[in-house]
């Protein structure tokens, strides 16, 4: 078990270390670095202005240490498969999450150990606390992280979900209680309650695991949520094969679908248009490239620079949208309709013309801020040209070669 | 004359399945394709439904084939797959009108006829779902409610009764019989030899790509000289003959 353990850790790590490439590509670090610096700046201009003893502070860094002890969950790494598989290792399997449990200890560790850091200059202001106190006070937030997850570990086995928010609830109110009193008595009173708690609690834990049942759908849903949470972070700068496939209804968007009502010659439209909106994979791409665009376009002075970036992000969004036209070719009902071929063609022809028209007006309306009216009209007519040779030659041009 | 299959030698690749087949369905008339797993079933269907193009031989629906009228050929045609179809974005409601857009029916007429369907197969309560994520049966369900509101001449039913619940089975051979009523012709490959025995008009036993028999029952009684057989003894006997 402990091996599997290590087994699914290197899948995992994998995994990460695959996404964390598109994630901290060299765009996104340097715009990170930026946006640090830009932080850093205005924090020490902050502090300049505050002048000590504040009364709000030690509410404010309490407030802080909650929110941070939010952060990690227990990582299980459970699959589905799972609760079909590893059925018969459910005694055995202790082990397996009892070393999930103490590597979900890292990452929030760290975490504090840098914002309770970044917190030392305030409190060097606005309180009297040392960093001394810091390091107790870092003390007491890992031991109710341990806490914490050796309470997760425990809801696996004993969980009833009526109950979960009662629990948290309980233990969001110890942890408000300890923090306190680490901060406004003394963080070495903290450290003795947070011990006591954790005695109690490891003389507990074997007692009640001696005649629990593991709950695998729980455990598993849990975890799943868990990477969902994780996926749809990392698919703001991927895609996620994951996510891929998840469709959502999106009832805010039906009024956009009012368009595709009618005859037959609608039929592709009626499929693409609804497969865009609420499919994730096609809609995502189409506006993340469109935000990236607009903010580029933002910094870009000389107008038929602009309107060639413009162009060449039409381009890229179009192009893009391309594999998007093959999207039902695996759905055999569709080569059933007795639908002409070129009905299909036009449908999607449609689709990406009115995707690019909207790209070009959020274009526009970025550009109209920082040009004169007559180099946004030159702006707009080269956009507007872009959009049809691409969608009216060159896109059906390149089509018609494949199916 | 609905459907009229000749000399069809066709498959995948250019090692031809299916070895000259011939057969006609009449209209008002349900015919069962029968067949081991392999027989050459599916292949049969998916040349009739247009999605493989025959090495040889015609398949003609209504006096027309893919190849002449293709808009013509699809419309007189239904077709309920063996595993459901659906497209994962798309409600229930909106699977039914856009098969109303492309079968190019009449909206009030087809709708009329959807609604008697899905209080029939018990989905009226679900029509704002996204039957991706229904169980199998019910999926089955939705792709049956698909293909009955198109007035087909040829319907086409490849294993209708794996999966659907007693009910549902009843049903769906109520409509099956109410639509050859109206004139329809229907095909169905099955397994299930009881049920294709007490609803099929006649019979079309395949075996590694060619007809080994067909025709109604008493006619396979005699052929096979059986008298008192069912359709699961003749079928079993003609396994058996093929397997020496």
């Amino acid at each position: 078990m402990k091996q599997l353990w290590q087994q699914r850790l290197r899948q995992h790590h994998k995994e990460m270390l695959k996404y964390s490439r598109y994630v901290f590509n060299e765009f996104f670090m340097i715009a990170v670095f930026i946006f640090i610096g830009a932080l850093a700046y205005s924090y020490s201009n902050l502090l300049d202005t505050l002048q000590g003893p504040l009364w709000w502070a030690k509410p404010l860094i309490l407030v802080v240490l909650l929110v941070l002890l939010s952060f990690g969950r227990w990582a299980t790494l459970l699959q589905d498969a799972d609760t079909l598989f590893l059925l018969p290792k459910e005694r055995a399997l202790l082990a397996y999450l009892l070393a999930a449990r103490r590597y979900s200890l890292w990452l929030p560790a760290a975490v504090f150990a840098l914002c309770l850091g970044a917190l030392l200059p305030f409190q060097a202001v606005a309180t009297t606390l040392t960093p001394a106190n810091s390091l107790g006070l870092f003390a007491v937030l890992l031991a109710l992280k341990d806490g914490q997850l050796w309470l997760q570990l425990l809801a696996s086995y004993t969980a009833i979900p009526q109950q979960v928010n009662i629990r948290r609830g309980l233990f969001y109110g110890t942890a408000t209680v300890i923090l306190a009193v680490s901060l406004w008595v003394s963080p070495w009173a903290g450290i003795v309650l947070v011990a006591v708690g954790e005695v109690g609690l490891r003389w507990l834990i074997p007692r009640i695991l001696a005649t629990a049942v593991f709950q695998w759908q729980f455990a598993v849903k849990n975890e799943n949520s868990r990477m969902l949470q994780l996926y749809r972070l990392i698919n703001l700068f991927t895609d996620v094969p994951q996510l891929s496939g998840k469709v959502h209804r999106r009832v805010y968007l039906d009024p956009l679908l009012r368009w595709t009502k009618g005859g037959q010659a609608k039929t592709f439209s009626y499929l693409y248009l609804r497969e865009f909106l609420r499919g994730s994979e096609y809609i995502g791409l189409y506006l993340r490239l469109l935000v990236l665009g607009a903010v580029i376009l933002w910094f870009i002075p000389v107008w038929w620079v602009a309107a060639l970036t413009g162009a060449i992000f039409l381009y890229l969004v179009g192009f893009q949208l391309l594999p998007f036209y093959q999207i039902f070719n695996e759905n055999l009902l569709v080569h059933l309709y007795p639908v002409a071929p070129i009905q299909k063609l036009r449908s999607f022809q449609h689709l990406v013309q009115g995707l690019l028209l909207l790209q070009a007006v959020v274009f526009a309306a970025v550009i109209v801020f920082n040009h004169t009216l007559s180099q946004w009209g030159l702006f707009v007519i080269v956009e507007l040209a872009a959009v049809f040779l691409l969608t009216q030659v060159y896109f059906p041009q390149r089509l018609r070669q494949t199916k | 004359m609905s459907l009229e299959v000749e000399h069809l030698t066709g498959g995948y690749s250019h090692v031809p399945v299916l070895k000259d087949l011939n057969f006609t369905i009449p209209e008002q008339t349900i015919v069962g394709l029968i067949g081991l797993n392999g027989a050459g079933k599916s292949t049969t269907i998916k040349h009739i439904i247009g999605i493989l193009t025959p090495q040889k031989g015609t398949i003609k629906l209504n006096g027309v084939s893919l190849a002449s009228d293709p808009e013509a050929y699809r419309k007189a045609l239904a077709f309920v797959p063996e595993t459901p179809v659906l497209y994962p974005a798309l409600t229930l409601r909106e699977h039914i009108e856009l098969t109303i857009m492309a079968y190019d029916l009449d909206a009030k007429q087809a709708w009329q006829q959807a609604s008697d369907l899905l209080v029939r197969f018990r989905l009226d309560k679900r029509l704002d779902w996204f039957p991706a994520n229904f169980s199998k049966g019910m999926q089955q369900k939705v792709m049956i409610v698909c293909a009955f509101i198109v007035p087909a001449e040829l319907y086409i039913i490849d294993e209708p009764f794996t999966g659907l619940d007693p009910l549902a089975i009843r049903d769906l051979l109520n409509v099956i019989k109410q639509q050859k009523a109206r004139g329809a012709a229907v095909l169905m490959s099955t397994h299930v030899l009881a049920t294709a025995q007490q609803y099929a008009d006649s019979f079309i036993l395949l075996s590694e790509g060619t007809i080994r028999a067909q025709g109604t029952l008493p006619q396979l009684k005699q052929k096979f000289g059986m008298n008192d057989a069912n359709l699961d003894d003749i079928y079993f006997k003609m396994i058996d003959e093929a397997a020496q």
